[in-house]
Order: structure tokens, then sequence, then C-alpha cells
């Protein structure tokens, strides 16, 4: 059955691109199979439910154009080429291998199957076109349905887990966009319980992501830039900070990365450290806090102090 | 099997422009099984204008000793391929925002410009995904870069995450790779005598060599990791089992906000740490050893710091006095 419908459309489209003027229902019917008998009234009744189908099912891809006309007359149907088909559009191989890498982010992820369409334009030949391997979203379930909710621009609600309030609630939220920051993905939105704009973390959702019918009502500020919001939330400091840190000789390569200038001693290396996130200074340290000395500033080894007890507190 | 429209009049239009092509190649573009491409043609050789017109499309599978081939010679018309649906649109549109994000790998006007000439082919141009890759040294990139062109080494100061030490290496590195907006190299390293994938960012320094590298794996995508070997339960905040690749992580279980599960790590000394980075937000529930090195280390911490509180003083005093 699934077969026949398929073919039956696809046969629709054809009929509906070969024709020179746009067809009325009937002539529709007379130049299709799979609409036929239409014999009886009854026949004519399914045949019309099979075409409002189609109709339905092909302007998922196409633009399908209906004109009523007034008066006894009966509605035209077309198909807009131009707006339905992509012109040829002449790419070097450097921008096929390009399209190749991009589609290839998306392998084994949820969107994968959505990107695997760029190999219609780059074909299999330009994978490996390049010394360069791109993955992304592989282990991001939420992203399919927030893609979908995004696209068909619907609210969803879902459980969200808040580290402010310690609590798991439900959030009714306009999707808008999905970012990636630091390895870590998140969804930008309209939050309906703090009513203002919000950005949540994926892995802090629980259970499924609910699409309700209702439309979004705020429309995607595209003037924010939500990984700004991100960097902003995560400043700690009003300006730039200097930490002083002693760490043993290649030891604390966390650190050393963060490191704008360092001092050779015997009892190991003084590193300076820039900073306005102490948040995530404080973590770095207390990553290597067996062999590592905060000279400075009190108020950074305070923070870690705090980070240690917490899990002292945990543990003992 | 299912026929899915879609499929059937990209494949036809496909076919067209594209005849004779392989069959296998048909199935790598469509991800399809070869039998489903064998079903898929026969029905397309059925396609017909209509009865109208009473004309058929001719798509042929022809088995030659040198592999399977499909030739189309009617196509109904139908030689141009739908635009990309919205779905499409985003997700090929997200992985070219992905690569310009990476202007250290690819060039961010390439990418633009490329977006610009592809914009008939998408249903929509909004890009809904916004990027932000880790930062790393652009010059280390592109010496990185070179190396693998040219076959050449690269000396490395490199920190290892596993327990943060520093050591001196010489590698090979035959691909550069970009997974979740971190960029890696994969590299023989000739201190191990294996094939290594590093962090660009845990890259302290870097010095071109102009050695000739001689490694001779074939160039891969995968982000594998050595086995696991140390089993442990831990209680969690839900958003920290990211810290763990999804397949060292079993059993489980929901309590309250926290969650439980049981991981496999490689290194105890990793766990250890990130334990202590988390702030209390991962507690190792067993084996016994591994939560009394946290606790361990964590005393360290407070004694050395009022070890130095203490000396910190005593100077305050001495002072005080002349």
């Amino acid at each position: 059955m699934a077969v026949d419908n398929t073919m039956r459309q696809l046969n629709l489209l054809l009929v509906l691109m070969n024709s020179k003027r746009p067809l009325t229902r009937s002539d529709i019917f007379n130049r299709v199979s799979g609409y036929a008998p239409f014999e009886t009234e009854k026949e004519l009744e399914a045949a019309g439910r099979k075409f409002e189908r189609d109709k339905t099912d092909l302007r998922q891809y196409l633009v399908f154009n209906e004109v009523s006309p007034s008066g006894d007359k009966q509605s035209t149907y077309s198909i807009d080429l131009e707006q339905s088909f992509f012109a040829e559009v002449d790419l070097n191989e450097d921008e096929l291998i390009l399209i190749s890498l991009a589609t290839g982010a998306w392998r084994d992820a949820h969107l994968g199957q959505s990107a695997a369409a760029g190999a219609l334009i780059a074909g299999p030949e330009y994978r490996g076109g390049s010394n360069i391997f791109t993955a992304m979203g592989r282990d991001e379930r939420y992203l399919k349905p927030l893609e979908q909710a995004i696209v068909q621009k619907l609210i969803i609600e879902f459980e969200y887990y808040s580290r402010n309030s310690n609590e798991t609630k439900v959030r009714k939220v306009e999707p808008w966009r999905l970012v990636l920051h630091q390895e870590h993905w998140y969804l930008f939105g309209f939050d309906y319980e703090r009513e203002a704009e919000l950005l949540f973390r994926l892995s802090r959702i629980n259970g499924e992501i609910v699409i309700t019918k209702n439309p979004i009502l705020n429309p995607n500020p595209q003037d924010t830039n939500p990984i700004e919001i991100i960097r902003e939330f995560q400043r700690t400091e009003t300006q730039v900070q200097v930490a002083r840190v002693r760490v043993p000789i290649a030891d604390c390569a966390n650190l050393r990365l963060l490191a704008k200038d360092f001092d050779e001693s015997p009892a190991g290396d003084v590193l300076s450290i820039e900073y306005e996130d102490a948040y995530t200074l404080s973590r770095e340290i207390a990553l290597v806090c067996d062999r590592v000395e905060v000279l400075e500033p009190p108020a950074l080894k305070e923070r870690v102090t705090n980070l240690v007890n917490k899990v002292l507190a945990v543990h003992q | 099997m299912a026929v899915q429209f879609e499929t059937a009049v990209r494949m036809l239009a496909y076919l067209r422009t594209n005849s004779p092509v392989e069959l296998k190649t048909v199935a790598e573009v469509f991800d399809l099984k070869p039998a489903q491409i064998r079903r898929y043609c026969t029905l397309l050789n059925e396609a017909r204008i209509g009865d109208f017109y009473g004309q058929n499309a001719d798509v042929e599978i022809q088995d030659d000793e040198d592999g399977v081939w499909i030739e189309t010679r009617d196509s109904l018309g139908l030689d141009k391929q739908m635009r990309f649906t919205p779905d499409e649109s985003i997700a090929i549109i997200g992985g070219l925002k992905y690569l310009e994000a990476m202007p250290f790998l690819v060039e961010q006007k390439t990418v633009a410009e490329l977006l610009l000439k592809l914009q008939s082919t998408f249903a929509t141009t909004d890009s809904i995904i916004d990027i932000g890759v880790n930062a790393v040294n652009p010059q280390i990139v592109a010496m990185l870069k070179d190396a693998v062109s040219a076959h050449t080494c690269v000396e490395i100061e490199y920190g290892a995450a596993i327990d943060q030490k520093v050591t001196q290496r010489i590698i090979e590195p035959v691909a550069l790779q970009a997974n979740e907006g971190v960029v890696y190299v994969r590299a023989f390293c000739r201190s191990s005598e294996a094939m290594r994938t590093f962090r660009v960012d845990r890259i302290l320094s870097a010095e071109a060599l102009t050695e000739p590298g001689n490694s001779q794996e074939t160039v891969s995508s995968d982000f594998s990791i050595n086995s696991p070997n140390i089993q442990t339960r831990l209680r969690m905040l839900p958003e920290m089992l990211e810290s763990f690749a999804p397949e060292t992580v079993t059993d489980v279980t929901t309590v309250e906000n926290l969650i439980e599960a049981t991981v496999s790590v490689t290194n105890a000394a990793w766990l250890t740490s990130l334990v202590l980075a988390s702030g209390g937000d991962i507690e190792v529930l067993s084996p016994a050893d591994l939560r009394e090195q946290v606790v361990h280390k964590a005393q360290k911490w407070l004694q050395a710091s009022a070890e130095i509180d203490l000396d910190q003083s005593k100077q305050g005093e001495t002072w005080a006095i002349y």
C-alpha cells in the first residue's frame, strides 16, 4: 500500500511537471493512475480523499500551487518548478570537500539523517578529500526533537534540573536556537517561568521533550549572541585578575596552559594566570589540589578550599 | 521495505544526472543497502508520466564484470534535485557553520561564499545553530596542518589530561579532527611508539622538524580510548555524566535529583582529580580505596593551606616586631 501511495505521488509529480498548463482535479484523475476508479460518487469521494492526502505530502517538499477561481470553475494545480527544485550550482573541488566535511560532521549523530542529503551535491568521492575530520552532536539525543520544534516554531515542555534551586521542574519554553559551547550543548529560548530569554543545558533535561501544538509568540532575537550570554554568565570578576600559583616542574599542565607567564624556582614554577572566571579557575586548581599552592589572591584560595570542603563533606 | 516519496524523487534525479553510476555509489549517497537500491530502481523504471501520455522512466541495472551499474536514459524531465527540506537545510548549514567557527582549520571566507552559492538549494537559510569553539593556538594548528601535508615531524610539549604531567614528544601527525568544537591531532607518537590522539589545546609548545615521518596508519576518524580497567560506582548530578564516554557508563539509576552509575575508567588519578574539581557534584561510592584517595588529596590541600597561612601570620608578627 505504501509503495502504491509513493508511486502515485511520484506519478502525480511527473504529470504536473510535464503539463504546460495547470491541471484540474479531473485532469489529474484521468492522467495519474492510482486514483481510479471514480465512476460512482463514493469512488469519487475516495479518490478525492487520496488526492487531498497527496497534496499534503507533496507540500512537505515542493511548492504546490492551487488556484481557486470564482464561480463554478474547478480549482487548478501546478508545481512551481523554480521554487521547488534547485538550479545547478557551480562548485569547485575545495567547496565540494567542505560540503562533505559539513555533512560528515553529523555522521552517527541525531541530525545525521537530515545532513546526509548533502551527499547529493558532494558524493562519497569527496569523503576523505582532506586530512580533517569533523564530528558533533553524536551523543545528544535531544538535538532532533529540539530542531523540529524550532523549525515548526512550536512551544515545548520538558523536565529540567535547576542548579540554583536544586529541583527538577517542568519548563515551558519557546525554542529558538541550539548552541554548542565548550563541548556542551544548550537550548536558547524564551522561558515562561522566568518570563525571560534563557539558556538550558541539554544535559540537565530529564525524560522526553514534548512538542506542543501551540505556536511560539516571541520571535527569535537575531541580534542576540547566546555564546556571549554564556561567557557573561561565567564571568565572576568585574575586571581581569591575576593569580599566582606554584606548581611542580613538568606537572599541572591544565594550569600551565592558562598561564601567561611563569618564573622558575627550585621549589617549582610560579605561574601568573589572568582570569575573569574564578569559578572555572578554582575548579582547575582543585583538579590538582594535592600538589599546587595558590600564592595569591586569597579569595581564589578560599574558593578552592570551599570546593575541597564540599568534596570532603560528601565523602566523610 | 518502505519506499519514500522524497527518496524516490531524489534518486530518479540523481540517477539521471549521474548516469551511468555504480550501484554501490548510489547506496552510499542514499545510505541504503544495495538490495534496497535495486528495489527503488525497479519501481522507478515503472514510474510514468501518466495514462494520458503513456511514457515510462527508463532505468536499467546492468551487472557487469567491473561492478553493477545503473543507466538512466529517461527520467521524464525530473533531472534536478528538490530543494533541501528545512530539516536538511538546517543540518547542512549547521555543519558549514561548525567549519566556519574554526578559522584555523578552514578559511571562513570560503565557507561564507559557499553558503551564499548554496542559497538556492535550501528551503530555509536560517541558521539555528551557534557554535563556540575551544580556543587553540592558531600557529600550532598551522604547524600541524603543514606537517600532515608534508609528512614531517613536530616536537611538542604536551600536558596530558589524565595526570596533568608535561612531557616532550616527537609526533608524526596524520590528520586533524574537530570533535564537539575541540581540535585533536591524530599522530604517531615516537615516545609511545603507537598512534595517539592529542588535544591541540593541551599542546603547550610546538616546534616543526624537517625530519620526515614514516607512520603507516590509514587515516581514520575514530576517537578511540584505551580499554577501561577500573570499575567504580558514582553518585552525581546528572550533568556530570557528560564527563564520561557513554560507552563506559552502565547501570544508571535515579535517586531524587541525583543519579548513580557504574563507570569504567582507565586511570584512578584522573577520576580522583575530576571528583575534587566537581566540588561535591560527584561522590565515589566504591571502591573504598578510591574514595580514600579523594579524601587524602583533599586533606593534603587543607593541610598545606593551613601551613602556609601559619607561615604568613608568623611573617606578619616578625614585621610587627621590627
